[in-house]
C-alpha cells in the first residue's frame, strides 16, 4: 500500500518548506463539507498525506554527527517562507579614526601583561591599580623648572593632574567625535523605511494615521553641520568650545535659516512676494488666474480667426488672376 | 458641573491635538528617545541592553497576548490555546483589559506599540469581543517599534483537547509542548488572495518557533494544521473585494504525530544506508480552532522589503561557523575530538611562581646556604678545635 509515498497529483503541487517543517498544498479543496464533523475529517485525512510528505521528506536528510544522545538530527535547508523580523538588521560598526590608521599601518594590538617592572623601586608593580606603576600620588619632589612651561609659583603637582584630567577629557572628546562621524556616514540610527511606519496611512481602504515627526530627519540623523551651527550660535559655552558667534560671522546653513532684520519693510515685503510667487507657481495646476485663462482663450480665438482670413484671402488669390500693377 | 468639566477637558484636549505643530515628537516616540539615550550602570545593565538590539539572528518571536475592552469566555479559552500551541515559553500574557488598544484604528496602535516595544514582542493577538465583532482576536506584528501588519481573526470554533471525537481506549500521544511544530497549510485561498496570504504568513510566524539548522526527528512530535476553506456566509469585511473568492475560515487544528513502522525504504540524500521512511498518523489531541478571518492590514511596500531581509542564509551561516570549527575530528569511537595547538614557549622565560613566592623562596635559599655556610665553618673550626 503506498501510504508512505506521495501521490503524484500531490507531488506535483506541494509546497515543501522543510526548512520551517512547513508544507503547503495549493490545490483547491475538492471536497465540500456537509457537517463540521465532515470537515474535521478531510482535515486530519488531507492534513495526514501532507504531513507524510513532509516527514519523508525530513528522513531522507543528511544526518548531523553526534549532534544529540538519542535520535537522529538532520541538517535542514534554508526557510523559504520569508517572514518579517522584529527589529532591523543591524547595522555594521563604523571603525573608529584609531581602528582605520591602525589598519592602515598595520598595527595590531597585543595584550598587555598586568604586571611591569619598574625600573626606580626594582620591582614588580602592578599595570593599574593601587601601587602601580608611575603612580603620581609617589613622586615625592619635582624640580621645579621654567623650561616644562611652569610660572613661577605654580604647583607643579597640580600640574600633573590637570594633564591627567585633560587627558581623559581629550579621550571623552574623541570618543563623542568618533560617535558623531559613525552617524554621520550612515551608520546605526534608525531606518529610513521604517520611518514610513510612524504614522503610516493605510494601504487598504482605512483611514491613515497622522503621525508626528518622521524618523529619519535631518536633526534625527544628527547631522554633523547642523550640530555645529547650533553650537555656534550657543554662548553658553563662553568660546571655550569654539569662537562664539555673538554678534560675530555667523555660519547658517539652509534656506531657512537666512533671516531678514525685523525692521527692513522692503525686504519683508520681498520676501512675502517670493513665498507667494512660489506657492502661486507649485499649486499653479491647481489654482487658475481667471483673467489669465480668459485672456489666454481671447488670444487663441483671434488668432484662429485671424489665420483663417489669412488662409480665406490666399484662396482667394489663387481663384482670380493678381492684377496687374500699371505701369508709369 | 460635573458635565461642563468634563467637556472642557474634551474641548481643551482637541485643542491641543489641534495645536500640535508638524514637527512635534509624539510622546512615545519622545520615550523611545530618551530610553535610547539611557547609559547602562552596570556591567549587567549593558549586557540586557546589548541583548536588546538588533540581532543578525533573531530569536523567538515572542507573542503579545491582551485583551480589549470586554472579553468572553470562549475567547479566554481560545488565547490559552493559542499561548499552548506556540509555547508559554514565548508568550507575554497580559491580564488587564486594555481598551485602548485598536490596532485597526487611527492611533490606536500607539499603546500597542508602546506594549510590544517594553516586553520585546514580534507578534501581538488582541482578543476583543463586541455586538458587530463577537469573540475577535486580532493578530498582527510589530517592526521597528511599529506596527507593521494587522488581521482579524474571529474565533467561531474552539476545543481545548480537540474537534475530534475521543477514544477512551487510544491513549493521547505526549507532545513536548515547546518543541518545534510542523505546519501543514491546505487551500488555494492561501495564495490566491492578499488577505490569504496575509493569514498563512501570520500562522507561520506565530507557530514557527525557533529558526533552527538542525532538527532532531525523535522530537518532531506535532503538526498545526491549517486549512483555509471557502466561506458560505456573508463577507467578513470591507477588504474583500467582489473579485476575490470570499475564503474565509481558517481551520487550525493541534494534532500529535505519530510515526509508525512502514515496511518502506527510501535512499537518503547524502548517498548513505537507505532511510526506513515511517508511516505518518494523526491524533487529534487540540486545542482545535475555526477562525473567520476579518479585516486586514498589509505593510507598505518599501518597509515589507526592508522588514523581510535577510543577511545571509543559515546555510551560509552554519557554512561560515563550522569552517571556523577546524582541528576537530569526529570517531566512532571517541565521538567527537579536537586538537589544540599551544604556541611554543621559550621556557627560560617562564614565570612559573609568584613574584612574592619567588623571592621569599629565594630569601629561603639564600639563608639556608648562609646557614650552611655558617655551620661547615663552625664544623671547620670544630675540627680545628678537635685537631
Amino acid at each position: 500500500m503506498n501510504d508512505v509515498d506521495v501521490d503524484i497529483e500531490l507531488a506535483d503541487t506541494l509546497e515543501l518548506d522543510t526548512g520551517n517543517l512547513l508544507a503547503y498544498d495549493p490545490a483547491p479543496h475538492a471536497h465540500n463539507p456537509k457537517s463540521s464533523k465532515d470537515v474535521d475529517e478531510y482535515v486530519l485525512k488531507h492534513g495526514r498525506t501532507l504531513v507524510q510528505a513532509l516527514v519523508s521528506d525530513l528522513f531522507i536528510r543528511p544526518t548531523v554527527p553526534d549532534a544529540a544522545p538519542n535520535g537522529r538530527v538532520v541538517r535542514l535547508p534554508d526557510p523559504e517562507e520569508r517572514l518579517p523580523r522584529t527589529k532591523p538588521l543591524p547595522k555594521p560598526k563604523q571603525k573608529t579614526r584609531w581602528e582605520k590608521f591602525a589598519e592602515e599601518k598595520g598595527i595590531r594590538s597585543r595584550k598587555r601583561s598586568k604586571l611591569v617592572f619598574d625600573e626606580q623601586m626594582g620591582e614588580w608593580r602592578r599595570r593599574h591599580g593601587y601601587g602601580r606603576v608611575n603612580d603620581a600620588n609617589d613622586i615625592a619632589i619635582i624640580e621645579h623648572s621654567e623650561k616644562d612651561g611652569l610660572e613661577a609659583g605654580a604647583d607643579p603637582f597640580n600640574a600633573l593632574v590637570k594633564e591627567r584630567k585633560q587627558r581623559s577629557k581629550d579621550n571623552a572628546r574623541k570618543q563623542e567625535r568618533n560617535v558623531l562621524l559613525s552617524r554621520g556616514s550612515g551608520g546605526a540610527g534608525g531606518s529610513a523605511a521604517a520611518s514610513a511606519l510612524v504614522g503610516a496611512g493605510a494601504s487598504v481602504g482605512l483611514p491613515s494615521l497622522d503621525g508626528g515627526l518622521k524618523r529619519g530627519t535631518k536633526r534625527d540623523r544628527g547631522n554633523l553641520a547642523q550640530t555645529a551651527a547650533l553650537v555656534q550660535r550657543a554662548t553658553a559655552g563662553l568660546g571655550k568650545h569654539g569662537a562664539t558667534s555673538e554678534g560675530g560671522a555667523l555660519r547658517l546653513e539652509g534656506k531657512r535659516q537666512r533671516r531678514i532684520d525685523a525692521t527692513d519693510l522692503s525686504a519683508d515685503r520681498q520676501a512675502n512676494r517670493a513665498t507667494v510667487g512660489r506657492i502661486l507657481r507649485e499649486r499653479s495646476d491647481v489654482l487658475v488666474d481667471s483673467d489669465k485663462a480668459a485672456g489666454k482663450m481671447e488670444n487663441e480665438r483671434r488668432q484662429a480667426k485671424a489665420y483663417e482670413r489669412k488662409a480665406f484671402e490666399r484662396r482667394k488669390e489663387k481663384r482670380t488672376p493678381p492684377k496687374k500693377k500699371k505701369k508709369g | 458641573m460635573a458635565i461642563s468639566r468634563r467637556s472642557t477637558n474634551k474641548a481643551t484636549k482637541a485643542a491641543h491635538k489641534a495645536k500640535k505643530p508638524m514637527g512635534a515628537v509624539t510622546l512615545a516616540q519622545a520615550g523611545a528617545s530618551i530610553a535610547a539615550t539611557r547609559k547602562p550602570k552596570t556591567a549587567r545593565g549593558a549586557r540586557i541592553l546589548k541583548q536588546k538590539e538588533p540581532q543578525l539572528v533573531e530569536k523567538v518571536k515572542r507573542a503579545l497576548m491582551l485583551f480589549g475592552g470586554k472579553s468572553s469566555q470562549l475567547l479566554k479559552d481560545a488565547m490559552l490555546g493559542i499561548a499552548t500551541v506556540k509555547g508559554k515559553e514565548d508568550v507575554v500574557r497580559l491580564a488587564r483589559r486594555n481598551d485602548g488598544v485598536r490596532p485597526l484604528e487611527a492611533g490606536g496602535e500607539v499603546l500597542l506599540e508602546k506594549l510590544a516595544r517594553q516586553w520585546e514582542c514580534g507578534l501581538f493577538t488582541l482578543a476583543t469581543h463586541s455586538k458587530k465583532r463577537p469573540n475577535n482576536i486580532t493578530v498582527g506584528r510589530v517592526y521597528d517599534g511599529n506596527l507593521y501588519d494587522v488581521l482579524e481573526m474571529a474565533v467561531q470554533r474552539y476545543e481545548a483537547n480537540g474537534f475530534a471525537e475521543k477514544d477512551a481506549s487510544v491513549p493521547i500521544p505526549n507532545v513536548a509542548p515547546n518543541s518545534k511544530p510542523m505546519m501543514v497549510f491546505s487551500g488555494a485561498g492561501f495564495e490566491r488572495s492578499a488577505r490569504g496570504k496575509l493569514a498563512k504568513n501570520v500562522l507561520v510566524d506565530l507557530f514557527r518557533g525557533r529558526i533552527v539548522d538542525n532538527v532532531n526527528l525523535a522530537g518532531v512530535d506535532r503538526v498545526v494544521l491549517c486549512f483555509l476553506g471557502p466561506d458560505s456566509g456573508a463577507a467578513a469585511g470591507n477588504n474583500v473585494s467582489d473579485d476575490e473568492p470570499d475564503e474565509g475560515v481558517v481551520y487550525v487544528r493541534h494534532c500529535a504525530v505519530v510515526l509508525k513502522k512502514s515496511g518502506q525504504n527510501a535512499p537518503s540524500m547524502d548517498g548513505g544506508r537507505p532511510i526506513h521512511l515511517p508511516y505518518v498518523h494523526l491524533v487529534d489531541v487540540g486545542p482545535s480552532f475555526e477562525f473567520r478571518l476579518g479585516r486586514y492590514r498589509l505593510p507598505p511596500p518599501e518597509v515589507a522589503k526592508e522588514a523581510c531581509r535577510r543577511s545571509l542564509k543559515p546555510s551560509d551561516k552554519a557554512a561560515e561557523r563550522k569552517a571556523s570549527l577546524k582541528n576537530t575530528e569526529s570517531d566512532e569511537l571517541e565521538g567527537r575530538v579536537g586538537r589544540m595547538y599551544a604556541p611554543r614557549q621559550d621556557l627560560s622565560d617562564l614565570q612559573a611562581v609568584s613574584m612574592k613566592r619567588m623571592a621569599a623562596r629565594e630569601r629561603r635559599l639564600a639563608r639556608r646556604e648562609r646557614e650552611d655556610e655558617e655551620e661547615e665553618e663552625e664544623e671547620e673550626e670544630e675540627e680545628e678545635d678537635d685537631n
